[in-house]
């Protein structure tokens, strides 16, 4: 390498640690410093002289308020970096208070979310009870219906059975009537009006012995309500009463005696008419009479 | 129970050890920083600038540079031409924006002359000062066109071209001035004994 060269390298190198160094001139520094290892440690000791010539200039004290003013700032950036780093991390004490906020708020929700369900499920309960009584005053409606009608039935089945033993007595004394009138041996005394005007009679059918006896009756007129027929059985001595009795529409009746003893006892019979409480025979009229 | 003076363990404190508690948010160490290099930042500003309210606006913005990029600060680096180097840098910034041409050799002594700090006789029995006085007599040393040339370059912030131009020398002869001036300054702070990370 020829002098020239090694002046030129030191000349680059120079101007590097110097900062001086011209930008035509990077690439052949570049090139120097590649190729050369003691190149670069010059560089450095070069750079190492430079670094001391700051010290070549005087101390001299800046006035006092550069100091302040740099205090200051960095004051101002210490809050800055202060107040950004509590900003970007919560504080442990606001913590608690953030995690709080947000239990809070998962209550709230949830309390929220548990009346908006339990309204819901108040609501259809409440749908569901109209309904229900609507339904329970239906039934009642009903039952009472229901109640009114088994009332009737009852009624009108106390009234069928009352018709029923009435038809069965009926029945009962019809079979009586029969068997008295169609059976052998039977005894028949006629009863005759005492007024010629009256076309009323009666057939008593009798057994010799029997205390009971039965008498049909026809062509008697209809009586007012407070006033009845009453049957007489007279010994000659004294006259007994043996039953009362109406007749229908058409004039019919049929009484059934039981005598105190046997009928054939008796001398006469006759049928009068009387107050229904009050019988009276002595001042009663007499109507049919005959004689047993 | 009194608390220790803080400012007294800091004053006990490495460059380098307070920096790694301006890089940890502590503007005790900053302060402890500023109070001690302030002057030298000032005195290299006013050097470069040769005015005095650009001069503090560099010391005030080298300061918040260090404060804020004390993150990006090497540990086993020395700490002080980290420093001199954004003082450098930001003084350059200023004499570009400014485009005025640097002040010549001897124009700035005035200045100086007015500001220089008064404490500097008290300096002068450190370690400190010493190799305050020796750097600036081995750039007194330099023959007068070599020392013109390295001070334009660093103090001046201009490439060998500019200084060319400034000189209306030619770019070779600037180049040559700047190698021999800057090695023969190498020369003499090794014979002085004078390392960069020696402080």
């Amino acid at each position: 390498m020829h002098d020239s060269d090694t002046e030129q390298e030191q000349s680059l190198l120079a101007a590097a640690a110097l900062g001086s160094l011209d930008q035509t001139d990077l690439a052949a520094l570049e090139q120097v410093l590649v190729r050369s290892p003691t190149a670069r440690a010059e560089l450095d000791q070069l750079r190492e002289v430079v670094a001391l010539l700051p010290y070549a200039a005087p101390l001299i004290t800046p006035p006092a308020h550069v100091r302040a003013l740099l205090m200051e700032r960095i004051a101002a950036d210490q809050a800055a970096r202060r107040s950004s780093k509590s900003a970007s991390s919560p504080s442990r004490t606001s913590r608690p208070m953030l995690a709080s906020l947000f239990s809070l708020t998962v209550v709230i929700v949830l309390l929220g979310w548990f009346t908006f369900t339990l309204q819901q499920q108040v609501t259809a309960i409440n749908e569901t009870n109209q309904r229900l009584l609507v339904a329970i005053e239906q039934l009642q409606a009903s039952v009472t219906a229901s109640e009114e009608r088994q009332s009737q039935l009852t009624t009108q089945l106390a009234s069928y059975e009352q018709q029923l033993a009435r038809l069965n007595e009926q029945i009962a004394q019809e079979r009586l009537l029969v068997s008295f009138v169609s059976a052998p041996g039977v005894a028949t005394r006629e009863l005759r009006p005492t007024r010629g005007d009256l076309a009323a009679r009666g057939e008593m059918y009798m057994y010799p012995g029997e205390t009971q006896a039965v008498v049909i009756f026809s062509g008697l007129p209809a009586l007012e309500p407070d006033r009845v027929y009453r049957f007489w059985l007279s010994d000659g001595v004294q006259r007994i009463a043996a039953g009362s009795f109406q007749v229908d529409a058409t004039g019919l009746a049929t009484l059934i005696i039981t005598a105190p003893r046997e009928v054939n006892a008796f001398t006469e019979v006759m049928v009068t008419v009387e107050p229904v409480t009050n019988p009276t025979p002595d001042a009663v009229e007499v109507i049919l009479t005959g004689t047993l | 129970m009194a608390q220790p003076d803080n400012s007294v363990n800091l004053k006990r404190l490495s460059d380098e050890a307070l920096m790694e508690l301006v890089a940890a948010g502590d503007s005790a160490a900053l302060a402890q920083l500023y109070d001690r290099h302030a002057r030298a930042v000032y005195g290299l500003a006013l050097r470069m600038l040769a005015a005095a309210e650009p001069a503090e606006e560099v010391v005030q913005e080298t300061f918040w540079r260090i404060w804020k990029r004390a993150a990006t600060y090497q540990r086993n680096s020395s700490f002080l031409p980290w420093m001199f180097g954004i003082t450098r840098n930001l003084c350059i910034d200023e004499l570009r924006r400014r485009q005025v041409r640097p002040v010549a050799i001897g124009d700035d002594e005035e200045i100086l002359s007015v500001l220089t700090d008064q404490q500097q006789n008290v300096e002068q029995s450190t370690l400190e000062a010493e190799r305050r006085r020796l750097i600036t007599s081995a750039l007194a040393d330099l023959p007068q066109d070599q020392r013109e040339v390295i001070e334009l370059a660093y103090f001046g912030g201009l490439s060998q071209r500019e200084i060319a131009d400034h000189l209306q020398s030619p770019l070779g002869t600037i180049k040559t001035r700047i190698r021999l001036g800057l090695q023969k300054l190498k020369q003499a702070l090794l014979h002085y004994g004078i390392d960069a990370n020696d402080h």
